[in-house]
């Protein structure tokens, strides 16, 4: 049968074809199981701490404030018997409640609880996403063996997300993302919905209710007046029809929750940073007792670290004094470091040997940089090598730098360029190479001297011997700093080789100058 | 404690003692790292730079040759070919290791550099102001360098024999470069070099020191 054809002959938007088309090939076992993580009472769980305070009051709502209407947006079991609802304006359900106790949204929370709980999801899999406003979606189909089953895995993070967020925690387990918040969102039960199959997926989302997908009132309402109210007559509708009525966003999501197309997530990643406070009981005066209270936060820092196999580029040490301003000392790694308390101990000694404290310490604070990804480790095969092959050098230039300042070390690089002073550059040690470094290494352009003078000297030509020469160097005219010089090589009477030019251009500075040193 | 001849100590300890003439006979024991420049190599012990200790090359006067004198010996040691050769057996002088340059007068020129066969990626450039004993002793003791130069005069003697210790314990080319004054005043180092030019006569290399080596003067040209 030909289902394009058979849309022409029937143009009604109740008749056949469904949605879902031509028919995809399904495989039965799809390679992706999503748990979707819904917390029904997010808005008042956020507000825990408020809500506590106020056990002796029953009737709660969530009202909120930003938008002009007053809006309740969640309430307590209470209230809602009293027939308060979500969405309900703040005076309608004043009126059906009168002792309600009203309480502000806090979206910040609402994000920090989300936040936790998809941290917590990290332990079950690597693969997280948060689904906004109130739910999170984890791939789980590498982690069932492990968990014994999604069953039991759902227990477990229940058990992890109640210790967090709410009690109400609602799961669905399907193989996408946004049916399984579809599910999740209207399952009342603390079982979880469970579809294994993907071929499965538009018989069991059929009988859904369509306010599941959060789509737009109007377009619900407008749904609801051409008789559709479940996913199920939605799909049932024909894809071009649907496409143009209520846009091809809407078909996507419908694709997308039947599994017809992918649904790319952006995965949650943890944004952890260290922080430490130790009090000092009596007040610490000294910079060597304050090593060995720093020397036990490092140790702190390296378990910290050691535990998530990350590493740190940024450390920064406040002391906080009675009186004066807070000391910052601020550390900088050249490389991402891990768990080496030996190497931090060090560079902070050497920081803190040379310096005067300005009154006692009465506190010490311990702040480290976002965590970074350890460079990949080599195998000892090669350890004799790697230990030649700079491995020493991120220390060595790290402790150069804590007593010298960052722009006192640094490496050197080639540039391709015809100016003398602009064909090298002050590099970071260890860092990527210039991309065309090699092509100016490689064209040699004529005898170039060992040492060069940041700034050309006014010489005297008068006891030179010249020896090579001209060499004409004409560049540089588009970013104003253009030359037009005739370099020579000379010699004076000490032996010493002498790279020295003069000016083509009679608007220039007259006279010779010294501009490197054949040494 | 009992006067002990010198004639029993000759042959009775010939392990605790130290003869000149010795290590000259057997130059295999310590081969030196070749200059580059067949005349100095000769002059030298071990036919060329030590690779242990402390080399004090003295000199009035910058772009005399100071560098040229050697540039043939760090291009061997810290060419981007020198890693390969490096890993082959294990050299007394690291190899396709670093370059370090503390406090240099100028700067050291990587197109020049590059030229002279150095891996200019490879090399760290230090701009200290005082300590820079320090910082020489850092690099020599980190062990990620092939070569560590230093424009370093120190006027301490302990300074001194602290760099000519790190020097001796580390496996890097240790070199200083110090003003011709400095030569009168005693010094630890391995070898110590006196330089001077001219216009007509070229470089005039001339050993003031030399450990199990004798004073020479040798002329190397332009």
């Amino acid at each position: 049968m030909a289902p394009l054809a058979q849309r022409r002959v029937a143009p009604a938007l109740r008749s056949s074809p469904a949605v879902p088309g031509p028919t995809v090939v399904v495989r039965s076992r799809s390679r992706e199981l999503w748990l979707a993580v819904h917390l029904p009472s997010l808005l008042l769980d956020a507000l825990r701490d408020q809500t506590s305070a106020l056990s002796g009051r029953v009737h709660l709502a969530v009202v909120d404030l930003e938008r002009d209407g007053k809006v309740v947006r969640a309430c307590d079991a209470a209230a809602q018997t009293a027939g308060v609802r979500a969405g309900m304006s703040v005076n309608s359900a004043l009126a059906l409640a009168p002792g309600l106790q009203t309480l502000a949204r806090d979206v910040g929370r609402e994000r920090q609880l989300l936040e936790a709980v998809a941290c917590q999801g990290l332990r079950f899999t690597p693969r997280v996403s948060i689904e906004p406003p109130d739910g999170v979606l984890l791939e789980v189909r590498g982690s069932l063996r492990l968990f014994g089953g999604a069953r039991q895995l759902c227990r477990r993070v229940q058990q992890e997300v109640a210790e967090t967020a709410g009690a109400t925690v609602r799961f669905a387990v399907t193989p996408t993302p946004l049916a399984s918040s579809w599910f999740a969102r209207l399952n009342v039960d603390e079982r979880a919905v469970l579809v294994r199959g993907r071929e499965e997926l538009p018989g069991r989302l059929a009988p859904l209710p369509l306010a599941c997908t959060r789509w737009p009132e109007r377009t619900l309402r407008t749904l609801a007046t051409m008789g559709v109210r479940t996913v199920g007559e939605c799909l049932r509708l024909p894809r071009d029809g649907f496409a143009r009525r209520f846009g091809a966003d809407l078909l996507a999501m419908l694709d997308c929750a039947t599994g017809r197309i992918a649904e790319p997530r952006t995965a949650f990643a943890v944004h952890e940073k260290f922080a430490l406070r130790r009090d000092l009981e009596p007040e610490v005066v000294d910079t060597g007792r304050l090593q060995v209270v720093l020397q036990l936060m490092v140790d702190d820092l390296c378990r910290f670290l050691r535990e998530r196999s990350r590493g740190i580029q940024t450390l920064e040490i406040q002391l906080h004094h009675r009186e004066a301003p807070t000391t910052r000392v601020r550390l900088r790694f050249v490389q991402p470091v891990g768990a080496q308390p030996r190497r931090i101990v060090e560079l902070l000694r050497e920081r803190l040997a040379r310096f005067g404290l300005a009154e006692p310490v009465r506190n010490i604070r311990l702040v480290s940089g976002p965590l970074l990804d350890l460079p990949a480790d080599a195998p000892e095969l090669f350890a004799h090598d790697r230990r030649e092959s700079g491995v020493h050098v991120p220390q060595l230039v790290e402790r150069l730098r804590a007593r010298f300042g960052n722009a006192a070390v640094h490496g050197l690089a080639c540039v391709a360029e015809h100016r003398p002073e602009a064909a090298w550059r002050a590099v970071e040690p260890l860092g990527s190479p210039l991309p065309l470094a090699k092509i100016a290494c490689d064209a040699g352009d004529g005898h170039r001297p060992l040492w060069l003078l940041d700034v050309p000297e006014l010489c005297e030509a008068g006891d030179l011997e010249f020896e090579e020469g001209p060499e004409c160097i004409e560049s540089g005219w588009w970013d104003g700093h253009d030359v037009a010089r005739d370099y020579y090589v000379a010699r004076n009477r000490h032996g010493a080789r002498l790279w020295v030019f003069r000016n083509r251009r009679s608007a220039d500075a007259p006279g010779w100058f010294l501009h490197g040193w054949f040494a | 404690m009992p006067a002990i001849s010198i004639e029993d100590l000759l042959q009775n300890n010939p392990a605790r003692l130290w003869r000149a003439r010795a290590e000259g006979a057997a130059p295999s024991a310590s081969r030196g790292l070749s200059t580059g420049y067949a005349a100095l190599d000769r002059c030298l012990p071990g036919q060329g730079w030590p690779r242990q200790g402390l080399i004090e090359i003295l000199s009035d006067w910058h772009g005399i040759g100071e560098l040229r004198l050697l540039m043939p010996a760090l291009a061997r040691l810290c060419s981007s070919a020198g890693v390969a050769h490096g890993a082959r057996a294990k050299p007394a002088v690291a190899q396709g290791g670093w370059l370090a340059w503390v406090s240099p007068p100028y700067t050291p020129y990587a197109p020049a550099l590059a030229a002279w066969g150095i891996d200019v990626a490879r090399v760290l450039v230090v701009h200290g102001s005082g300590a820079t004993e320090w910082a020489m002793g850092q690099a020599l003791r980190s062990g990620a360098c092939s070569a560590v130069l230093g424009w370093v005069n120190p006027r301490d003697p302990q300074a001194l024999r602290r760099l000519q210790l790190a020097a001796e314990q580390s496996r890097s080319l240790a070199v200083l470069f110090r003003p011709l004054q400095a030569g009168c005043a005693p010094s630890p180092a391995v070898l110590r070099i006196a330089l001077s030019g001219a216009a007509q006569t070229g470089l005039r290399v001339r050993i003031v020191k030399s450990r199990g080596g004798r004073p020479a003067t040798v002329n190397l040209g332009h």
